[in-house]
C-alpha cells in the first residue's frame, strides 16, 4: 500500500490580559514570555525528540520512509525568536530530501473562509518562509484545521498548487473514496488528498484510550492494517504534538512509532510525500463538498464561529482589512494578521477546555480590547498619512 | 423645645473601613455630619478593631464579651419581632435582585426568645471572618436585633435611627425595650432590587420596620413614593432627605484614544439597567462611531451582557472592565466625557454626583433620586433607549450643550453635601420628639 504521513505543528500567540486601560497605549498584545515558555517545553518533550526519531527512520530505511510537515508561520516565527535550535532541527530533516514541507496560511487563519485574497497573500508569505528556511517550494496545501470546500479547492487550484489536503468526513462529502485521489467539481489540476480519518485517529487518540477494543494497540497490528488498505494511497495526518505532548513519552509513543514505521516498510509498503502522491496517481473522480469541513471533532467550523462572540470577533478583524492594508505599514499588517489566528476564536468557544484564559468571555474581552487598540492605531496612522499627503501637495 | 443636644443611637450594618457597597459610605457621611449637631453613638455588627471616629462612638457587636450581655438579665423583656417570623431564607444578599432559597430558622418556645437565650454561638456570628452578608444572614439580623435591644439599655439616648432593613428589626426591638421613638432610614428597598412584584422576608421586614417607625427618611422623594405607594406607609411620616457626596480629589487625564467615552458604573444587576445601557450604546453607534462605551463593574448579568454586546456587534466599541477599585474608578472618571445611569429604580444614585464632581455631564433615568438633585442632567425614562441615545449623541456632538450641562451640574452639586442632609435629619428628629 502507498502511504503518506503528514504532521501538523502550530503554537498559538496567546494574548496578555489586555484590559480597557491599555487601549491606545499598549501596542503589544501577546504574552511573549508565556508563548516562549510553552514553545520551549513542547520543543523539549515533542518536536526535538520526534525530529530525531524521524531522521533516524529516514536514515535506517535508506530514504524509503518519507513524510511531510505542515508547520505554521506562527510557530516558525516563535521558534526563530525563542528556540532557533528548533529551526535547525527541521532544516536537518529538510536536508535528507525525504521530507516535504506543505504550504499553509502563514497565520493559521480562517482567511480562506472570510477573505480569499488575504488567504492567498498569507499562503504566499508562508511559501516564501519555507523556501527561505528549508530551500524547497511547497506544492500541496494544508489549510488551517484542514478547512476545505469546493470554493477553497478552486482557489487553491488557481494559486497553482498540485494538491490540497482534506479530512475524510462522510457526512459532508458525497462520492468520497478516502484512499483515492479525487478532484473538486470542475477542477482537474489540483487533486484532493483525503485524510484517512479513522486510521489517523487510531494513532492520534485511540491508541491511549483504555476503553478502545483494540487497546493496547500493537505497532505490528497497525502496520498490518496499513498493508491491507485498498485504493491508491492512504493518507495519515495528525498534530505533531501527538508524539510526546498529547501522548507523553511514558505511554511509549516514540517506541510505538519507531516499530510501526519500520514494520510498515518491512511489509513492503511505499511511503510517499503528498506531493509525490498527487504526481504519481490520477484523479479517480469528482468529490463534491459544498460546505466547509475541518478535521475537528464535529468536522464543521463551529469551534471557531459557533457563538456570537466568535462571530463578532471574526467580523471585526476582517472589517479592518482595507484600512490596515491602506496603511502600507508592514508592522501593522503583521500585527493584524497575527490577530487572525484561529486559536483566538477557538478560545472563545464555551466548551473549549484547552485555553490559557480564565473563561471564553475573558478571551473575548482581551481580544476585542486588543482589536480596539489596533483600530485606534490604524485610524491614527491614516490621519497622519492624510496630513502628510496634504502637506506634500501644498 | 428642650435646650440641649439630641442624643441619638444609630444602628448600622456596614461601616467603613468594613464595607460591601454604598450603604457603609452613606452611613459614614451621615454620622460624621450628624455628630456636629447631636450626641451620637453607633452600633454595628462588625467594627474594625483599630478604627476611631471624630465626634461619635462606634461599637461593634464583634467586640462585645458574653458577660456584657448578661448584666440586664434580671429585667424581664420578651423578644417580640421573631414571633412574626417563622421561616426565612438563609442566604440573603442585600445587593442581589433575588432572595436565596428558603431554609428554616427555628425558634424556641412559640417564637418567644428571652434575653437569656443569647448564646456564645450567637456572638460568634459577628466575630468570625465570614462576610456580614454571607451565610445565615437571617439569623445574623435576628441576633443583631436581640443584642441591640440589650445594649440599648446601657445607652442614654432620645431616639434610635436605623439604616436599611438589616437593622430595622433591631430598631423596633430597641423601641420596644426602651420606649424611645424610632426613625428608619431607607437607602434602598426590595422594590429597587427586585421590582414591583417583590415579596418575601426582606419586603416584610422593610414594611414592618417602616410601620413601627415614628418617621421614615427615604433618600429621595422618588424613594418616598415607593415607601408610600408600594409599602403603604403613611405619607405624613415620610421625610425625604437627599444624600450628600464627599468631596473627591478631582483630576483630569487625557484619553489614549480619539473617541469620546461614555461610562456606566455599577453592579451588573437588573436594578441598574445594564441591558438598557447596551441598547443605548448600539443606538448611539448607529449614528456616530466617534464614541466608546465602558461598563465598569461586575455582577450576575456580566456574561449575559458580554454575549448580548457581541450580538449587537458593538464589542469593539463597548468595553467591560469587570470590578474596579476606587483608584481605577477615579482614573476612568478622569477621562470620561459622558456619564450614563439608566437605572430601572435608583433610590438615590450617588455615582452620578461623583461624576458631576469630575465635571462630567450625566444622562440619567427619571426613576432615580439623584434626578431630583441634578437639575441640569439630561433625563429619560429608563426604558426609553431612543431618548437616552439622543441625549448622548447631543452631548458628544454639541459643544455648547455639553458646556451648559457641565456648568449646571457643578451648580447642582454645591448643595449636595452631608451637612445639608444632617440639618434636615435634625428637623425630623425635632418633629418626632416634639421639641
Amino acid at each position: 500500500m502507498n502511504i503518506t504521513l503528514t504532521f501538523h505543528a502550530h503554537q498559538p500567540n496567546r494574548l496578555i490580559p489586555y484590559d480597557f486601560f491599555k487601549i491606545g497605549e499598549h501596542a503589544f498584545y501577546e504574552d511573549d514570555e508565556l508563548n516562549g515558555r510553552v514553545l520551549s517545553a513542547v520543543a523539549e518533550r515533542c518536536y526535538l525528540p520526534a525530529n530525531r526519531l524521524m531522521q533516524q527512520l529516514i536514515e535506517l530505511s535508506d530514504g524509503k520512509f518519507r513524510f511531510a510537515l505542515a508547520l505554521s508561520g506562527v510557530i516558525l516565527e516563535q521558534a526563530k525568536y525563542h528556540r532557533p535550535d528548533l529551526i535547525d532541527s527541521f532544516a536537518r530533516l529538510a536536508e535528507t530530501g525525504a521530507v516535504e514541507f506543505l504550504a499553509m496560511p502563514y497565520y493559521a487563519s480562517l482567511a480562506s473562509l472570510y477573505a480569499p485574497s488575504e488567504f492567498e497573500e498569507q499562503v504566499q508569505e508562508h511559501v516564501q518562509l519555507i523556501e527561505q528556511l528549508f530551500g524547497c517550494r511547497p506544492t500541496v496545501l494544508w489549510n488551517t484545521g484542514m478547512l476545505y470546500d469546493n470554493a477553497i479547492a478552486a482557489q487553491v487550484c488557481d494559486m497553482g498548487f498540485e494538491g490540497i489536503m482534506a479530512d475524510g468526513n462522510s457526512r459532508m462529502m458525497s462520492n468520497r473514496h478516502t484512499n483515492d485521489l479525487q478532484c473538486a467539481p470542475l477542477i482537474d489540476k489540483t487533486k484532493t488528498l483525503i485524510r484517512n480519518r479513522h486510521l489517523s485517529n487510531d494513532l492520534a487518540n485511540r491508541r491511549v484510550d483504555p476503553t478502545w477494543s483494540e487497546y493496547p494497540l500493537s505497532p505490528y497490528t497497525f502496520a498490518d492494517w496499513l498493508t491491507r488498505q485498498e485504493g491508491q494511497v492512504v493518507n495519515l495526518s495528525m498534530d505533531y504534538e501527538t508524539l510526546g505532548e498529547r501522548q507523553p513519552d511514558t505511554t511509549g509513543v516514540f517506541e510505538f512509532w519507531r516499530t510501526m514505521i519500520t514494520a510498515a516498510v518491512f511489509n513492503g509498503n511505499t511511503f510517499l510525500t503528498p506531493g509525490e502522491a498527487v504526481r504519481k496517481f490520477p484523479s479517480t473522480g469528482t468529490l463534491d463538498c459544498p460546505n466547509p469541513v475541518s478535521c475537528s471533532t464535529y468536522g464543521t467550523t463551529t469551534q471557531w464561529n459557533g457563538n456570537v462572540m466568535q462571530q463578532e470577533a471574526i467580523k471585526k478583524i476582517y472589517d479592518l482589512e482595507a484600512s490596515v492594508k491602506a496603511s502600507h505599514d508592514s508592522d501593522m499588517i503583521h500585527v493584524w494578521r497575527k490577530l487572525q489566528s484561529a486559536d483566538h476564536f477557538h478560545y472563545m468557544e464555551k466548551s473549549n477546555g484547552f485555553t490559557p484564559y480564565p473563561s471564553p468571555f475573558d478571551a473575548y474581552i482581551y481580544y476585542m480590547n486588543a482589536l480596539a487598540d489596533l483600530q485606534v492605531r490604524v485610524k491614527r496612522e491614516a490621519e497622519m498619512n492624510k496630513a502628510f499627503d496634504s502637506k506634500n501637495l501644498a | 423645645m428642650e435646650d440641649r443636644r439630641i442624643k441619638v443611637l444609630e444602628l448600622g450594618w456596614e461601616f467603613p473601613p468594613l464595607i460591601n457597597g454604598g450603604l457603609g459610605v452613606a452611613c459614614m457621611g451621615i454620622s460624621k455630619a450628624l455628630a456636629k449637631k447631636v450626641d451620637l453613638a453607633v452600633i454595628v455588627p462588625k467594627a474594625a478593631p483599630d478604627a476611631s471616629y471624630d465626634g461619635f462612638t462606634l461599637r461593634g457587636v464583634n467586640t462585645l464579651s458574653y458577660g456584657e450581655l448578661q448584666t440586664t438579665e434580671a429585667q424581664p423583656y420578651t423578644y417580640e419581632s421573631c414571633a412574626m417570623v417563622s421561616k426565612a431564607p438563609i442566604n440573603l444578599d442585600p445587593y442581589a435582585s433575588t432572595e436565596g432559597t428558603p431554609g428554616t430558622v427555628t425558634f424556641t418556645q412559640e417564637g418567644k426568645l428571652l434575653f437569656s437565650k443569647v448564646h456564645h454561638a450567637d456572638l460568634d456570628l459577628f466575630t468570625g471572618k465570614e462576610d456580614l452578608y454571607a451565610g445565615d444572614l437571617a439569623r445574623k439580623v435576628i441576633e443583631f436585633s436581640k443584642i441591640c435591644a440589650i445594649m440599648a439599655r446601657k445607652y442614654d439616648f432620645d431616639l434610635v435611627h436605623a439604616h436599611d432593613w438589616m437593622t430595622y428589626l433591631a430598631g423596633v426591638e430597641v423601641k420596644r425595650a426602651t420606649g424611645k421613638p424610632l426613625v428608619v432610614h431607607l437607602h434602598a428597598s426590595q422594590f429597587d432590587r427586585a421590582g414591583a412584584d417583590a415579596r418575601g422576608w426582606i419586603y416584610d421586614i422593610e414594611k414592618y420596620g417602616m410601620e413601627q417607625a415614628d418617621a421614615v427618611i427615604p433618600v429621595s422623594k422618588y424613594t418616598g413614593t415607593v415607601a408610600a405607594g408600594h409599602y403603604g406607609i403613611d405619607p405624613s411620616k415620610i421625610f425625604p432627605v437627599h444624600n450628600g457626596a464627599d468631596p473627591v480629589r478631582v483630576f483630569h487625564s487625557k484619553k489614549k484614544f480619539p473617541e469620546k467615552l461614555v461610562l456606566f458604573l455599577g453592579r451588573l444587576t437588573a436594578q441598574k439597567g445594564p441591558e438598557f445601557f447596551l441598547q443605548i450604546a448600539a443606538k448611539v453607534l448607529e449614528q456616530t462611531d466617534n464614541v466608546r462605551f465602558v461598563m465598569a463593574g461586575t455582577g450576575e448579568k456580566l456574561r449575559q451582557l458580554i454575549e448580548t454586546g457581541a450580538f449587537h456587534g458593538v464589542g469593539d466599541k463597548f468595553h467591560f472592565t469587570g470590578f474596579l477599585n476606587k483608584a481605577k474608578v477615579n482614573e476612568l472618571l478622569s477621562m470620561t466625557d459622558v456619564y450614563c445611569m439608566p437605572s430601572v429604580s435608583e433610590p438615590f444614585g450617588l455615582s452620578a454626583l461623583e461624576a458631576a464632581q469630575f465635571n462630567i455631564p450625566a444622562v440619567i433615568s427619571k426613576q432615580s433620586g439623584v434626578a431630583e438633585v441634578m437639575k441640569g442632567a439630561l433625563k429619560a425614562d429608563f426604558w426609553d433607549v431612543n431618548m437616552m441615545a439622543k441625549h448622548i449623541v447631543d452631548l458628544i456632538t454639541d459643544d455648547e450643550l455639553y458646556k451648559r450641562v457641565a456648568e449646571q451640574s457643578a451648580q447642582d452639586i454645591k448643595n449636595s453635601n452631608w451637612d445639608t442632609a444632617a440639618e434636615k435629619m435634625l428637623r425630623v428628629y425635632h418633629h418626632v420628639l416634639g421639641w
